[in-house]
Formats: C-alpha cells, sequence, structure tokens
C-alpha cells in the first residue's frame, strides 16, 4: 500500500493544524503536539521543496557539462 | 422473398438469380446515378502513383475508409504532391469496380482539405461530443494541487516537451515527467496517441497527464479534431491538460480535456504550482502555528499568574503572618514562664532552664522551617519568583559547568604532558642509552622477551643504543622465581 505521504497530504495537514489551533479551545497539551507536528511537517515540506531544487540543478549541471564536453 | 428463395431448391426460378457480374453491373448503375458527383474529405493512406500514370488512393477518417482512383487523364487535376497522411478533398463519382468487387470513388479531381473543409468536418465532430455530454463544465476534473507524477503524451523528439521539462524544472521541480511518446503528427499519429491513452490506463498513481504538441499547420494539428483522440482524451480516467498548438489553435481535444492550454509551457504551468508560492505557503503556516502557540501559551501563563493573586497567593501569604504573629506570642509567653518558674525555685531552674531553651530553640527551629518552606514554596509558585529563581539556578549551573570543564581540561592537559614524559622515559633510546639492550633474533625481525625463545647453539642479535652485536647462545637457563611467577598467574 502507498504509506507514502504525499506532498499534498503534508501541505493538507499544515493548513488543518493552523485551522484547528485558530479554534482556541485546543487544551495545553494538544497545542503543544501540534506546534511540533507543524514544524515538524513544515521542515519536511521545506526539505522535500529543497531536494526537489537541487536534483534538478544537478541534473541540469550535468546536462550543461555533457553538453559542453560534446 | 429472400429467405423464401434460399429455402427453395436449387434450379427453380432462375429467373431471379444474378450473376456475379449482373449484380456488380447494377450495383454500379444504381450508384452511379445515385452519387453522380460527390466531395469527401479525408486522410490520405495508401498513396501509390502507379506505372500507368493512375494515383490509387484510400481517403479514411476514423471509422471508415473509401478507395480512390485518379485516372492519369485527371491528375493534372490534383494540385499538390499527395502523400500518405495529408488531408484531402475528393471530387467525382461513385462507382462499383465488379473485377475488385470494391465501391470506389473515380475522382476526377484532389486536392488538400482547405481550411473550410477541416473546420466544417471538425465543427460536426465537436457538436456530435456536445450532444453527448463530453464537453460539459460539470464534468471537467480539478487538477490536483501538488502533482507528484506527471504523464505527458507527445513526441519524443519534439519542442513540446523540452519545454515541459524546462517549465516543470523551473516551477515544480517535485513532479516526476513520465513521458509517453506518441507520434503526433503524420499518418500513425490517430492511433498512436489512442495507444499511448491506452497504455496510460494501466499506470497507477498518475496525478495529471499533459497531452501536448508544438505549432504547426492546421493540418499539423488535424490528429486533435479527430474522433479517436478526442474519445481517448474525454475516456480518460486521469485529469488531462491540453496544450497543443499556438495561441490561436483550439482542437476538438481542448474541448473534451479537464483544462485547455494554449500552448504546452502554458500546459505544465496550469499542471503546476509554482514551488516558490508554496514554499512561501509552507512559510505562512509555519509562523502562524507558532504565533499561534506562543499566544494561546502567553494567555495561559497570565492566567495562573492571575488566579495566584487574586485568591491562592494573598492567603498563603496572610496565613503565614498569623502564624509567625502566633508565634511570637507563644515565645513571649514562655519566656514569661519561664521567669517565673525561675523566681520560684533556684534549686531546680537551672536544670529546667537549660531544657527549656532545648524545647523552645527546637520549637523556633521547627516552625521557622516551617515558614522559610512555605516561604520558599510560595516564592517558587510566583511566576516573577519562579523566573529569578530559575535564571539564578541557570547561571549558577553555567558556572559549575565552565568551571568543571575548564578545570577538566587543564586536568587533561597536565595529564597529557605526564603521560608524554612517562612515555619519553620509557622509550627504548633512553633506556638505551642508560646500558640496557634488547635482544632479537639473528635477523632483527622479532624481539625475543623470554629465554624460552632461546635456543643453545642458536645465534641471536643483541641492541644497543648504537649498534648491535651478534651473539652466539652457550646455555640458557629459567629462573625459578620466574617460573614460579608465570604459573601463579596463571592459575
Amino acid at each position: 500500500m502507498a504509506q507514502k505521504v504525499t506532498f499534498e497530504d503534508a501541505m493538507k495537514r499544515l493548513e488543518e493544524i493552523v485551522r484547528r489551533l485558530e479554534e482556541e479551545k485546543v487544551p495545553l497539551e494538544e497545542s503543544i503536539r501540534l506546534y511540533e507536528e507543524g514544524m515538524k511537517i513544515g521542515k519536511r515540506c521545506r526539505k522535500i521543496l529543497d531536494d526537489a531544487d537541487r536534483r534538478i540543478r544537478d541534473l541540469s549541471g550535468k546536462l550543461e557539462e555533457e553538453a559542453a564536453g560534446e | 422473398m429472400l429467405e423464401s428463395r434460399d429455402n427453395d431448391p436449387p434450379g427453380e426460378e432462375t429467373d431471379d438469380i444474378f450473376t456475379v457480374s449482373e449484380l456488380s453491373d447494377a450495383i454500379r448503375q444504381s450508384l452511379e446515378s445515385e452519387f453522380p458527383h460527390v466531395r469527401v474529405l479525408g486522410e490520405i493512406t495508401n498513396f501509390t502513383a502507379h506505372s500507368s500514370g493512375h494515383f490509387y488512393l484510400t481517403l479514411r477518417d476514423e471509422t471508415s475508409r473509401l478507395g480512390v482512383v485518379v485516372f492519369s487523364r485527371n491528375t493534372r487535376n490534383v494540385d499538390f504532391a499527395p502523400e500518405n497522411g495529408l488531408t484531402a478533398v475528393a471530387s467525382g463519382r461513385i462507382s462499383h469496380y465488379g473485377g475488385g468487387g470494391r465501391t470506389q470513388l473515380i475522382a476526377v479531381s484532389l486536392r488538400r482539405a482547405g481550411e473550410g473543409e477541416l473546420e466544417l468536418s471538425k465543427r460536426r465532430l465537436l457538436a456530435r461530443l456536445m450532444e453527448e455530454g463530453l464537453t460539459d463544465p460539470g464534468i471537467k476534473r480539478d487538477l490536483p494541487t501538488y502533482p507528484e507524477r506527471i504523464a505527458v503524451i507527445t513526441s519524443p523528439g519534439g519542442a513540446a516537451i523540452k519545454d515541459i521539462r524546462r517549465t516543470l524544472g523551473r516551477r515544480w521541480p517535485l513532479a516526476r515527467v513520465i513521458l509517453i511518446p506518441a507520434a503526433v503528427q503524420g499518418e500513425e499519429a490517430c492511433s498512436s496517441i489512442v495507444e499511448a491513452f491506452d497504455r496510460l490506463e494501466e499506470m497507477e498513481g498518475i496525478d495529471v497527464v499533459i497531452l501536448a504538441r508544438g505549432g504547426g499547420s492546421a493540418e499539423d494539428l488535424w490528429t486533435f479534431n479527430t474522433e479517436a483522440v478526442a474519445r481517448a482524451v474525454a475516456d480518460c480516467r486521469f485529469p488531462v491538460v491540453t496544450g497543443i498548438g499556438h495561441e490561436i489553435d483550439t482542437t476538438v481535444c481542448d474541448y473534451v480535456s479537464d483544462v485547455c492550454a494554449a500552448t504546452p509551457t502554458a500546459a505544465a504551468e496550469v499542471a503546476s504550482p509554482d514551488s516558490a508560492d508554496v514554499r512561501r505557503s509552507v512559510g505562512v503556516f509555519v509562523e502562524k502555528i507558532a504565533s499561534l502557540c506562543s499566544t494561546d501559551a502567553r494567555r495561559r501563563f497570565e492566567r495562573v499568574e492571575f488566579i495566584l493573586r487574586s485568591s491562592a497567593f494573598p492567603a498563603i501569604e496572610h496565613a503565614l503572618d498569623r502564624a509567625r504573629l502566633e508565634l511570637g506570642d507563644r515565645f513571649e509567653r514562655l519566656i514569661e514562664w519561664r521567669r517565673n518558674v525561675a523566681e520560684s525555685g533556684r534549686s531546680r531552674v537551672v536544670d529546667l532552664d537549660d531544657r527549656l531553651r532545648a524545647l523552645i530553640t527546637g520549637a523556633m527551629r521547627d516552625t521557622e522551617g516551617t515558614i522559610a518552606g512555605l516561604s520558599e514554596r510560595l516564592a517558587r509558585l510566583s511566576p516573577a519568583g519562579g523566573v529569578e529563581a530559575r535564571k539564578e539556578r541557570l547561571e549558577k549551573l553555567v558556572n559549575t559547568v565552565r568551571m568543571m570543564t575548564e578545570g577538566n581540561s587543564s586536568t587533561v592537559r597536565s595529564d597529557l604532558y605526564g603521560k608524554l614524559r612517562a612515555l619519553k622515559n620509557l622509550g627504548p633510546i633512553e633506556v638505551l642509552g642508560r646500558g640496557y639492550t634488547y635482544c632479537t633474533a639473528e635477523d632483527g625481525s622479532t624481539i625475543l622477551g623470554s629465554v624460552e625463545e632461546l635456543e643453545e647453539g642458536g645465534r641471536i642479535s643483541v641492541n644497543f643504543h648504537d649498534g648491535n652485536a651478534g651473539c652466539l647462545v652457550e646455555s640458557r637457563r629459567k629462573d625459578a622465581r620466574w617460573r614460579r611467577r608465570s604459573r601463579s598467574k596463571t592459575q
């Protein structure tokens, strides 16, 4: 089964956390948990984007090298 | 009638039976009178320019085919070089060729399809698909916001795939591009694209499909106005974005796709978010969560402080004050009592006095201890006091840690120097300098550490700090003391 959380899922969860926190009736323990989760997801999202950026940069770098080598 | 004739025994009513030739001729005559002059639009296939000068070809659309002959005398009315895959209009009469058993068009002219004809056939198809509801806005699917697998159906060598890859790389490098190669022009384009959609049906986890082709003439784009391709787009189980031709070109596929973009580049843009925007919105979310949580924490802190101020805090303080007063009062009374006792009987006073003093100071200590404990707890409860106390404790800890690490590092350093010195003293050269030697096998390969490694009559090398000497072992004897010790060690 697809256990992997997609970027779309991650973004949805982030939105959900914000919405939940905005409700103002969240118990302290839960708000701390949500905070931790939110930070973790935010970090992951950024990492996914960074990794993708890097991959593309590497690839286009390689292509340029190959083009230059030809 | 026909049925009854089938059942009739052969030989009866022979007047009603055609020969093949008779029937063929009848069909020919009937067709020629019915279709003396028709014009027909289709894609050229199986084109042959025969050595006799006649042109043979087939005109086809998605479902039907019609044979066409242009006799040599009429080929001057063909104003272009016919080629498979081109769309053309043939004019002539429909006839039946008995020798080949086929119905065909005897064309007197053949010309490339003009904009007008293509447009007309496109409009007819579109009207049909609209009637079926395939272009309804209501059935258009939303594209996923953050696609991770984007299938692209286009020519692998074309400009379209390059544009799409470049655009996705810039905007949304997260997406994997899965190229499903297909011919996008020429004779095979139609079946090739339909095949590509068939392959797509077997794939899993495709978020969005881009059907793309770079710009070209109306005829180059004709494939995208055919019914088979349009239906493949409409039937696809993943959302489809079309990016076909230039801005001005609109094909039937564009009408039945979920989103129609003007060009391949635009299709890639529509199908993907801009990662800079996404990054910003991640940032916004994270900041929002942080600020919501810190506001929430501050609110709770303020509530604790408020509760402490309003009720518990003063109450405890008052209780403490009362206890202090009471204690003072009792102390006074005890002093008084002791004075009275002292005055009443001097003989026992000393003894009593000591016991009393011990009692009182004990009680005092206990009570003061309790008060001190309470005060401390109170101070810890008070947020301000708590913070101060923590700050102090932290500073103390930091100092301790600093002292420990500084102390530690200097200890480590002096330890190291000591070890280095010891090492130097232990070093073989220093020791050898003092008159010690060591023995090795004759070739110097192994150091001999025990008399047991020697052989009588064998040769060894004795090493001094400034050279070595080859020696002959005359005799060897093991020291009893060592023998004993080594035995006790092994026990």
